[in-house]
């Protein structure tokens, strides 16, 4: 294994190094560095020429100049790396940084949502195969992804940002649209369960809910000052208990779904404590911690727990407790909404549709954040449309075709509930070709969303690469081809890694 | 390196899951397994097609396929509206169309631009996609732009597919050096950004016209069919009838192409279509950064990057051409949905609960072997 | 399991209550500080700090520098037209002598940088010598890297200056007469105006340094001034690259502002920041807005949705039919569309293999040139001026007008003296038939034109659309040469087309401005226009000491030497388009304006609450 790691790692490296010459010399002969300086009417041209020249290293043949570039990186051995500077005179490094920074913001949270929603829509789908529900998700996820990504961005911001914000300015739901709302929740609840008596209890639950919801908003005017409140937490984290228990461990597993309400809770009971002490200086390394030590207690509790399979009990509580510590990061979230929308900041329009934040923003934790989620919402939103679709299908296509195979007519023939066959057997084997796709594919999102970027104001790597090949700077656009390179080959090796790992049968070769 | 062309290039389709990295073999085995001992849905489904040969069978399959047929009419239909309305060019010969305006055509300003196509009472109207500023018919352009679109991804698909196959049939079979060299070659124009490419080939071929461009677009677009059918033919080239082949004598070419590639037939027919559909995300994408077809020659893409920011003053510039786009993409897409699962037997329609119950119930020796082949 | 159970839930109900009671105690205080801004939007992010050098000189940087550097003057507005405004807060400049051309310069005490250090003359200097030739040499040892190296011209002839004794003035003599000096005098990049701290520089460059303000100036007044050549190397270094940051630099040294702002933050490719300097005391008083933030915002189209959404207050930007029309749908948003500095226009090419606007084609002598001409002012005459303002420019711009001088900004009143006498008026209406005759005339039938233009530009390519049809008309048998921005320009310079298509920008109030363009020898004299008459003219006005007005009739000469060799004719002026929110009061564009049209006079501004 670690041979074929190597000698794979090797090979990649050879590519690279050698794409990296191609690239550069491709991009020298891609258009003509100096010109926005020919339709200079300075009289100084000839200098400014001359400047950019040197600057540029332009007398030299692209053929060789490529080695002064990779004499930059040998540089690294002793200490002084660099990867040239720009045709603006910076150093490449510096751009870089930024760049994939601003990036990686965009795309982790866009491809999370992408990946829970379209494995989520894509087993669904595949479980209820040529359903209604099944087309129309097929309808939808091709038209958004077939939808120009330009096109997508203007009606989020259309829509989600400015008609969005002047809905809050009075935040009523009609009641025809509550109406309208909750007819389509039944349809989809309709579409999606299987014929019987219990369907109409589904569907009618569903509409009501929504409608309650809906309703509650409108007339306690909610939006405005958003929270969940204890009670909202111990509802949640009841009901996210028993759903979790239910999907890991099965009704009949008793410890499990006792773990699962211990844990949700626990959750309940260091709302307040939490909420008055690491709650006022909270950081972002503490909050990862905090989410760690949740699904550690979690963990605990399922372990003291025990059961059938302790492991299963454990895996319960974890999840539990992280999905109810995040409901009450919510709700402090929440609770700072108010004071946020009211700001001078924001005016009243917290939903923005430029930039990563607000230039200047001086907040706490809560609030800072909070300025980020509203800028990064119309982007993730927009970047993960594109990917759940795509994603969605992967899913359908792996679910359909472990469903079919012989393991699980094996489960079922043995009498095991369909729910333990599809969380079980199926769902765990159907997710390997996925994993596999969805870590390529991140690898090509980090330079894949230019146009999203632009639209977005979201200077990214994307950009800086555009403003590469508009300046034919070749040392900015082997910055960027390093890092997205260097990424698509470690992802690719992760990806084998992974593959065979989770897959014995796959033979490694080559 | 776009949103777009990253859905459309990178490692493989959508819809079609295989297993991927350069070192890794198998994938589905799409054309295997539709023999008896797959168990009983199979046996329902293998009555409705006994005494059909492979080829009738898919036939069949497709055009059960309901989503596959509608496109394909509708698609049809769109292709008869763009060549007949403008017409077009054969080998410099121009065969006129029905409509009174070319798109190079510049018309005085009617309607104050505005489109006069109206549903009810049904009119059609001098511009019934209306005018841009300088007068340019609208739906004389859209004409032009379905025509381009349609011949760039056409093109695409072809030359990515040849490409592609060849690659991936050649490297999948000989394996070892030949296998290591290629794979690496493929990974080469996986790593190498496609917008720079795509600068260079603007900055040295713009003048070429469309056509040069689509090929081009061809020619980098390949990689992930040809990881598709290597992994294919390394499945294939183990089985009897290859072994059989070599036996009798037979040629590497006449193996690869009589033996192995009509078996991968299903694999690389679908990864065309969604490459197509793919393509025409590509070149609206490319026309966005200015890098797709040139003006004054037009494309759905160039179309609607140009009227980008027409969207809410004057929707018809966007609306029509945009709607194109998504129903050619939308059509190709579903028609290499209906592909797929006329080519996979596994992708069959779902029976009802009951059906299995009463197919398990009625058939128990198939049930008995179905769990025999699964403890083995 | 149910002991279990039976122990735990009283356990948690206990827990709760008391978490419940506990929860009385705590108090939050509110984690955000508020602050107000004016935030404006301009379509590309600022590159660094400092514009001054040939590889960060944008219209983007240029909007730092207007809001933190002054000078001895400004272009302000005079009945709506741009004209020099003299900073009489900042400082005071006349001219002693005209021959030698001779000037005093003096800033006003108490003109300080932001950090308490006075302006002086060593500021001065460091912005003239940065500006030399012999200091600009990318492979010699002192290399400023300057925009606006003088190479040969103006300011690099000039004795060396003579230093007040009180260090904030100086007496200038130009070694030959210099037209355009006022302009220089006003100039803070490489010019007679401060542009960076000479202090900052010098403290920057010799780090070990540990002088006064005072103390560094006079070392760089003694460098300058004795041509000290190592010193210069490492001062040319610093202002080279030390200000070439695109996010806040750590050293706050850096941010150090003679303008009426300075700059209190700076997020890579996002925005930035600006606060309120509160002991300036330049021109013409302090502003009255407090913070302003500049975001970076490429595409129109997001300009405008931004502003809709209210996280900006203006915009300025490339404007389009759509984002116009966009902006006018919004309400409380105020829309000013005005002529910018740019003017469209064609060229003819007169001296290129088989071209049919050249002499030599039809045998040259003065026979071909009269033929030539003649066929030069056809096609000329069949150019749909008219017809191209009223479907490209006139949604953008509903007043906008034909542009009938190439040396002059329309509106000004050189502009309207100039249009009476030279000739341009004669090609305002399109005329095909006119253009048939005298083709006839010339004995010249279906010509054809190798006409070429920018095809990444829509409106470039409509233009083209529209000068072919009407050209055709008129029997020309148009060829089109087309091709991306990129290659546009070398193109341009190489030859192989007849006529072209592209604009230049005025971006002062020069009269050399355009002097590459339309002298023989010329740099930028793509068409290869030739006339003796007007090259001997440009060298009377270069070195002209007569009037304004005296100066302007020896360029209406030039131009209508343009006109009657029918060499190139102008289209229009680029339509600009400046939105601002309703809130906002005292906003106005200045078309000559280097960055932002709306910039030059933000002390100006006042918001509504």
């Amino acid at each position: 294994m670690l041979t074929f790691l190597l000698r794979r790692l090797a090979a990649s490296l050879v590519v690279l190094l050698v794409a990296s010459y191609v690239v550069y010399v491709i991009t020298c002969f891609s258009g003509d560095p100096l010109q926005d300086l020919r339709q200079s009417t300075s009289p100084n041209k000839a200098g400014l020429i001359a400047q950019r020249t040197a600057l540029m290293h332009l007398d030299v043949s692209p053929f060789l100049r490529y080695f002064i570039w990779f004499g930059g990186l040998l540089k690294g051995f002793t200490g002084h790396f660099t990867l040239g500077v720009t045709s603006g005179g910076q150093a490449v490094t510096g751009q870089l940084t930024a760049a994939v920074g601003s990036t990686f913001q965009l795309v982790t949270g866009a491809t999370l949502i992408a990946i829970v929603i379209g494995v989520a829509l894509g087993v669904v789908t595949a479980l209820r195969q040529y359903t209604a529900f099944d087309y129309g998700t097929t309808m939808m996820a091709f038209v958004f992804f077939s939808l120009p990504s330009f096109w997508l961005a203007v009606l989020l911001k259309e829509y989600l940002a400015i008609d969005f914000n002047n809905f809050l300015g009075h935040p009523v739901v009609p009641p025809v649209v509550i109406a309208i709302v909750a007819l389509v929740a039944g349809v989809v609840a309709w579409s999606i369960t299987e014929r019987g008596r219990s369907r109409w209890w589904f569907v009618g639950g569903t509409m009501v809910v929504i409608a309650a919801f809906l309703t509650f908003i409108s007339l306690t005017h909610w939006l405005d000052n958003p929270g969940l409140t204890i009670g909202g937490v111990a509802v949640l984290g009841v009901a996210t208990a028993f759903g979790v228990s239910y999907l890991t461990a099965g009704k009949e597993n008793k410890r499990s779904l006792y773990a699962a309400l211990t844990t949700a809770l626990v959750g309940v009971v260091l709302y307040y404590p939490l909420e008055w002490t690491v709650f006022s200086s909270m950081s972002m390394p503490l909050f990862l911690f905090l989410g760690v030590v949740a699904i550690a207690v979690g963990a605990l509790v399922g372990w003291l727990w025990g059961g059938p399979d302790r492991r299963v009990s454990m895996r319960t509580g974890g999840v539990v407790a992280f999905l109810t510590a995040g409901y009450i990061a919510v709700d402090r979230f929440m609770q700072d909404w108010n004071t946020y929308v009211n700001s001078t900041y924001v005016n009243g329009r917290p939903i923005a549709t430029i930039g990563s934040q607000t230039p200047n923003f001086d907040g706490d934790f809560w609030f800072t954040y909070i300025d980020r989620i509203t800028h990064l919402a119309l982007p993730t939103i927009s970047l993960a449309l594109i990917s759940l679709a795509g994603y969605s299908r992967y899913a359908r296509a792996s679910m359909l075709d472990v469903m079919n195979q012989d393991y699980i007519r094996t489960a079922r023939s043995k009498g095991l509930t369909e729910r333990a066959v599809v969380m079980r057997h199926a769902f765990r084997n159907a997710l390997i070709p996925v994993v596999t796709i969805v870590t390529l594919d991140f690898g090509a999102l980090i330079s894949g969303a230019i146009v999203t970027e632009n639209v977005f104001s979201f200077q990214g790597m994307g950009d800086l690469f555009i403003a590469g090949v508009t300046a034919v700077d070749p040392n900015t656009i082997m910055g960027v081809f390093l890092v997205t390179g260097i990424w698509a080959i470690a992802f690719n090796v992760i990806a084998d890694v992974l593959y065979s790992a989770l897959d014995p049968r796959i033979r490694v070769t080559s | 390196m776009s949103d777009h062309d990253s859905r459309g290039s990178h490692e493989s389709n959508p819809l079609d899951v295989v297993p991927m990295g350069g070192g890794i073999g198998g994938g589905m085995a799409h054309m295997e397994a539709a023999g008896a001992h797959e168990g009983v849905e199979n046996a329902i489904e293998l009555k409705e097609v006994e005494g059909l040969s492979q080829g009738r069978i898919i036939l069949r399959r497709f055009l059960h396929h309901r989503g596959a047929m509608i496109s394909l009419i509708i698609l049809v239909a769109l292709l008869l509206l763009a060549y007949s309305s403008i017409g077009f060019k054969v080998f410099g010969l121009q065969i006129p169309g029905w409509w009174k305006y070319q798109y190079t055509d510049i018309t005085n300003n009617s309607n104050n631009l505005h489109p006069t196509l109206s549903l009810w009472p049904p009119r059609f109207g001098a511009h019934p996609f209306g005018q841009d500023e300088i007068g340019h018919d609208v739906f004389a352009e859209t004409m032009r732009g379905v025509q381009q679109s349609f011949m760039i991804i056409v093109v695409i698909g072809v030359v990515s597919t040849a490409i592609g196959v060849v690659v991936g049939a050649v490297a999948g079979y000989f394996g070892g050096l030949i296998d290591a060299l290629l794979m690496r070659l493929t990974d080469m124009f996986i790593i190498v950004p496609l917008i720079i490419l795509a600068a260079v080939i603007g900055h040295y071929a713009a003048g070429a016209g469309p056509f040069v461009l689509a090929v081009l677009l061809g020619v980098l677009v390949w990689t992930s069919l040809a990881r598709l059918v290597r992994g294919e033919v390394l499945t294939l080239r183990s089985r009897e009838f290859v072994e059989a082949a070599k036996v009798a004598g037979a040629s590497h070419r006449r193996i690869i192409f009589k033996h192995i590639l009509p078996n991968a037939a299903g694999v690389i027919i679908v990864s065309m279509t969604l490459t197509m559909a793919a393509a025409i995300l590509l070149e609206a994408a490319l026309g966005y950064l200015g890098l797709g077809v040139q003006l004054p020659d037009i494309s759905l893409g160039s179309l609607i990057s140009t009227y980008e920011s027409s969207f809410g003053t004057r929707p018809w510039l966007f609306w029509y051409t945009g709607t194109f786009i998504l129903v050619i993409a939308l059509t190709v897409n579903f028609i290499g949905d209906g592909l797929r699962d006329a080519f996979d037997p596994r992708q069959r329609r779902k029976l009802s609960r009951r059906a299995k119950q009463e197919a398990s119930s009625s058939r128990p020796a198939a049930l008995i072997e179905t769990m025999n082949k699964a403890g083995q | 399991m149910r002991k279990i159970m039976g122990r735990l839930v009283p356990a948690v109900a206990v827990a709760s209550v008391a978490a419940v009671a506990l929860a009385g105690c705590g108090s939050k205080s509110t984690g955000l500080v508020e602050s107000s801004t004016v935030t404006f939007s301009y379509n590309g992010p600022v590159t660094s700090l400092w514009e001054g050098t040939a590889n960060q000189y944008s219209t983007y940087n240029a909007n730092v520098a207007a809001l933190t550097n002054t000078g001895f003057n400004y272009y302000g507005l005079k009945n709506g037209t741009p004209s020099l405004v003299k900073n009489t807060n900042f400082g005071s400049y006349s001219e002693v002598s005209k021959s030698p051309l001779t000037l005093k310069l003096h800033v006003n005490k108490g003109v300080t940088w932001s950090d308490g250090a006075q302006v002086d003359a060593a500021d001065i200097l460091l912005s003239w010598a940065s500006g030399l030739s012999k200091y600009n040499n990318p492979k010699g040892p002192v290399n400023f890297n300057a925009v606006g190296a003088y190479a040969g011209t103006g300011l690099d002839l000039l004795n060396t200056p003579k230093v007040d004794p009180d260090g904030l003035g100086m007496t200038v003599s130009f070694k030959k007469p210099y037209v355009d000096w006022e302009v220089s005098v006003g100039s803070t990049v490489n010019g007679l105006s401060p542009g960076l701290p000479a202090h900052i520089a010098y403290e920057l460059a010799f780090p070990s340094f540990k002088g006064s303000a005072t103390q560094a100036d006079a070392a760089v007044q003694k460098a300058i001034l004795t041509g000290d050549q190592a010193t210069m190397a490492k001062l040319g270094k610093v202002w080279a690259n030390s200000w070439n940051v695109s996010s806040m630099p750590s050293d706050k040294r850096l941010l150090v502002s003679d303008g009426p702002y300075v700059v209190s933050g700076f997020q890579k490719n996002q925005s930035i920041s600006f606060k309120r300097r509160d002991d300036f005391t330049g021109e013409p008083k302090k502003p009255a807005i407090q913070n302003l933030t500049l975001r970076f915002i490429t595409d129109a189209t997001s300009q405008v949705q931004a502003l809709q959404n209210g996280e900006v207050q203006m915009i300025q930007g490339q404007p389009s039919t759509d984002t116009v029309a966009a902006v006018n749908k919004l309400n409380n948003v105020h829309v000013d569309t005005f002529a910018g500095s740019s003017y469209e226009h064609v060229d003819l090419n007169m001296k290129v293999g088989n071209g049919t606007f050249d002499p030599a084609t039809y045998g040259g002598g003065a026979a071909g040139a009269k033929k030539a001409l003649m066929v030069r002012q056809a096609f000329l005459k069949a150019l749909p001026r008219q017809e191209i303002i009223d479907k490209l420019i006139k949604p953008l711009q509903p007043d906008a007008k034909i542009d009938d001088s190439s040396l002059f900004l329309p509106g000004t009143p050189a502009y309207t003296k100039d249009v009476a006498t030279n000739g341009t008026k004669a090609y305002d209406k399109t005329d095909v038939a006119g253009a048939k005759a005298l083709l006839k005339k010339a004995g010249v039938s279906n010509p054809t034109v190798r006409f070429t233009y920018p095809n990444d530009n829509p409106r470039r390519v409509s233009e083209y659309q529209l000068i072919q049809a009407s050209e055709q008309q008129a029997g020309f048998n148009i060829k089109p040469v087309a091709m991306t921005t990129a290659k546009y320009f070398p193109f341009l310079e190489g030859g192989g087309y007849d006529a072209s298509i592209f604009a230049w920008q005025f971006t002062s109030l020069a009269y050399t401005g355009n002097q590459a363009a339309y002298t023989s020898t010329g740099g930028e004299n793509f068409n290869h226009y030739s006339n003796p008459q007007s090259d001997k003219l440009w060298g009377q006005i270069a070195s002209s000491t007569g009037t304004a007005d005296q100066t302007n009739a020896l360029m209406a000469k030039v131009d209508k030497n343009l006109v009657t060799d029918a060499a190139t004719m102008p289209l229009f002026q680029f339509p600009e388009m400046s939105a601002w929110s309703t809130k906002l009061s005292g906003v106005s564009d200045n078309p000559i304006a280097s960055g932002m049209n709306t910039l030059w006079d933000p002390w100006d501004w006042t918001v509504a609450k």
